[in-house]
């Protein structure tokens, strides 16, 4: 009778250890998979630095962290009605934008551009509309400039005024980041220029910049 | 088949946790994170931006100190991106967390009570959208505040007040929409249990606030926490915050564009009319409580506190798209206390509701980052679809109100006609002078935009008043003194929302005597 307890007591007993091996195992492969997937995303995964808005915190010294100084308030703007018209001077291209944005052109530019001051680079450093004269680029936009090395992503897009076009992101050479977005426009019967809008806002100015996308127009 | 589900749920959102999801709420979790690890809670409430519930910033504490064992925070390039992958794990898994401990207590709730389809009911909060949606994707900590909340629920089921005070304290130290449950919380706790209780659980409760607020009584900083208390009132001074509600209709679908110091009738201001509005819809989810039977009570309290969250996300102005979120877990135990006694309705009802509060979220993503989800329409069309959206809440919030409270309605009629004598009389007291057509001063209008170099604008003191009780003065020019008017200070922009109802405006305007006769200012006046 005795044995008998014993032998029942040791066939539960190799159950329960094999069970919990199992589970052991279970939990391991679940553990790689999860842990393989957030490897994979952290290597793959190309972010933006993103800082909080108004007073806030960022070291303790307050110097090895420079962040970025907000020079409107961009929620504000992109919500205002006080938007105005941009106009080409020397192509016919217009867009709207907020009022209290002062567009900042350049004398006798061919490439007719135009910009705002909404960062910290100087305005001739960062532009935000230019006409691109096709023929006068590489093929690949990106192989024109030293600075990028490839195309992240580029999707097709229309904007509310029908402008057809495209959104595109490059990779900066020699690190793992990202361009912001840059938005291609075809111009109807004129197949050798392009209107090319930079994103030059700081993450805040997304909705801003979405806004003025949407309102830009080329008249023939 | 219920652990399976329940699995799923957690695998789900473990495979989502490296979305960034609303990008400027993690900054500020990161940024204040590392402000109170570095610095300490009072500094990081004098110094910063920080305008959460002390209790929270103790999880922030806790999330900065973890990073730093882990990772530099003050690697710019790293801590900051908003695919910081460790700082989004870190902060994400006390949200699952938070997710699992409501799993937990509904499935508690329903056994105490004795219940069937605790479990079910369970595995749709865990993979309802809406709470994905809002939790382990958008990065916010709606679920703190619910699960805190449910628990203290839970300890009323036991029969253990006092420890269902505690947990309240920490629950509204720690989310502040659990401030609005205040008053009903205590006054459910009378009427259940008795006025001894009550004053046992005042006591608890002030025990718990006093040991999570004992930095700033230990550092005498009480008025900063003060401040903190207060500093939410105006934050966003708008009809509506991305809320598709009532107010964002009114606001021409366009909510975070007009104040909500824009006067709505005679000289009452949209936040003032919303106040009232809530004041009266707080006052039937009281009186549901005080006129309860007592084995009926704490069913009434849960159906009240549904009602005050649809009031407040309603009815107020200022309200975020994420203030229903609480009603996902109401409607649920609703099914456990037989407040929706058929299983079907009580999904039925969380379907539309959680579908409600999903658009909205999702929406709302779309407005501010269209990267983070798939949104396949234009801006315009999108606040168009609002509509649509807003109309959806407002009907599923007069169905709810009808369905549970008109019975309750019809039974006490009186005092609901007594309270809406109340409220209209405020409306017409407020708007006595008006109506007769009589002047009103500036003074009792509230501006919609104040721009000042020095100080604020004060109501009948001069703008040193500004500085504290010692420099309270009365307006005067040259010792002749005003009963009521502005102090201002140059440069000073004030503007006034007035809709158009005035024609006329007499105005007197100098030199304060605090400022002396050398002064010299323009005043303009711009319609």
């Amino acid at each position: 009778m005795d044995t008998k307890n014993k032998e029942e007591d040791f066939v539960v007993e190799a159950g329960k250890k094999n069970l919990i091996t199992i589970n052991i195992v279970i939990l391991v492969i679940f553990l790689l998979i999860i842990g393989g997937v957030y490897y994979w995303v952290s290597k793959t995964s190309k972010g933006q630095q993103v800082f909080p808005a108004g007073i806030n915190y960022l070291s303790p010294k307050g110097e090895e962290a420079k962040k970025p100084v907000l020079l409107y308030d961009f929620a504000k703007l992109s919500e205002s009605s006080d938007w105005v018209t941009y106009k080409g001077k020397a192509y016919s291209y217009s867009f709207q934008h907020p009022k209290a944005l002062a567009p900042l052109s350049f004398p006798n530019d061919k490439s007719d551009a135009v910009t705002f001051k909404v960062n910290e680079l100087p305005p001739e450093q960062s532009l935000l509309l230019t006409v691109e004269i096709v023929s006068s680029r590489d093929k690949n936009y990106w192989k024109f400039f030293s600075g990028l090395s490839g195309l992240n992503k580029i999707e097709p897009i229309t904007n509310e005024k029908g402008l057809k076009g495209y959104k595109a992101a490059y990779l900066v050479k020699g690190s793992k980041t990202v361009t912001s977005d840059n938005y291609f426009f075809q111009v109807e019967g004129n197949d050798d220029i392009l209107l090319h809008i930079g994103d030059i806002f700081p993450t805040e100015g997304k909705a801003v910049l979405n806004r003025l996308v949407n309102s830009l127009e080329y008249l023939k | 088949m219920y652990f399976l589900l329940l699995f799923l749920g957690f695998v789900t959102r473990l495979f989502l946790v490296p979305i960034p999801g609303f990008k400027a709420d993690i900054a500020f979790w990161k940024g204040w994170g590392l402000a109170v690890a570095d610095r300490g809670i009072i500094w990081l409430i004098n110094n910063t931006n920080y305008n959460y519930p002390p209790g929270f910033a103790y999880i922030l504490d806790f999330i900065g100190k973890t990073y730093k064992l882990f990772a530099d925070p003050y690697n710019i390039d790293q801590y900051w991106m908003d695919n910081n992958l460790l700082y989004l794990f870190l902060f994400k898994i006390l949200i699952i967390l938070s997710d699992i401990g409501i799993v937990f207590l509904i499935i508690k709730i329903s056994k105490k009570l004795k219940m069937e389809w605790g479990w079910l009911l369970a595995s749709i909060f865990f993979l309802n959208p809406a709470v994905l949606f809002d939790g382990v994707i958008w990065g916010q900590v709606d679920q703190f505040g619910l699960f805190l909340f449910l628990w203290a629920i839970y300890f009323f089921i036991d029969e253990k007040p006092k420890l269902a005070s505690i947990i309240f304290t920490i629950a509204w130290l720690m989310k502040w929409q659990n401030i609005l449950f205040i008053p009903i919380f205590y006054l459910f706790i009378y009427k259940k249990y008795s006025f001894s209780d009550l004053i046992k659980s005042f006591a608890v409760s002030l025990g718990t606030f006093a040991i999570i607020i004992f930095p700033f009584w230990f550092y005498r900083e009480m008025a900063s926490l003060l401040n903190l208390f207060t500093v939410n009132s105006n934050w966003f001074p708008w009809y509506s915050l991305n809320a598709f509600n009532g107010w964002w209709i009114a606001s021409g679908l366009n909510g975070m564009k007009i104040s909500d110091k824009t006067l709505v009738l005679g000289i009452i201001n949209a936040k003032q009319f919303g106040l009232l509005l809530f004041s009266l819809f707080y006052f039937i989810a009281s009186l549901n409580i005080f006129l309860a039977k007592k084995e009926e009570s704490l069913k009434q309290f849960v159906l009240s506190s549904a009602l005050v969250i649809l009031s407040f996300f309603h009815l107020l102005t200022q309200s975020h798209e994420r203030y229903l979120f609480h009603l996902l877990g109401f409607v649920i135990i609703f099914y456990f206390f037989k407040i929706e006694k058929k299983l079907t309705h009580t999904i039925g009802l969380l379907s539309i509701v959680s579908l409600g509060i999903f658009l909205n979220m999702y929406v709302s993503m779309a407005f501010n980052y269209p990267d983070q989800v798939y949104w396949p329409f234009s801006t315009e069309t999108t606040r168009s679809l609002t509509l649509y959206i807003s109309m959806f809440q407002i009907v599923t919030f007069i169905y709810i109100f009808v369905r549970y409270f008109s019975s309750f309605i019809r039974k006490n009629y009186l005092w609901v006609v007594a309270a809406s004598v109340v409220f209209m009389g405020f409306l017409i007291t407020k708007n006595y002078s008006y109506f007769l057509g009589k002047p009103i001063s500036l003074t009792k209008i509230t501006p919609v935009g104040i721009q000042q170099d020095y100080l604020k604008p004060m109501i009948n003191m001069t703008v040193e008043s500004a500085r504290g009780v010692k420099y309270w003065n009365r307006l005067s020019n040259n010792y002749y003194f005003y009963n009521q008017g502005i102090g201002a200070h140059a440069n000073s922009e004030i503007s006034y929302g007035l809709g158009k109802r005035f024609s006329k405006l007499i105005t007197d305007f100098g030199i304060d005597t605090e400022a002396g006769d050398q002064n010299k200012a323009v005043f303009n006046l711009w319609n």
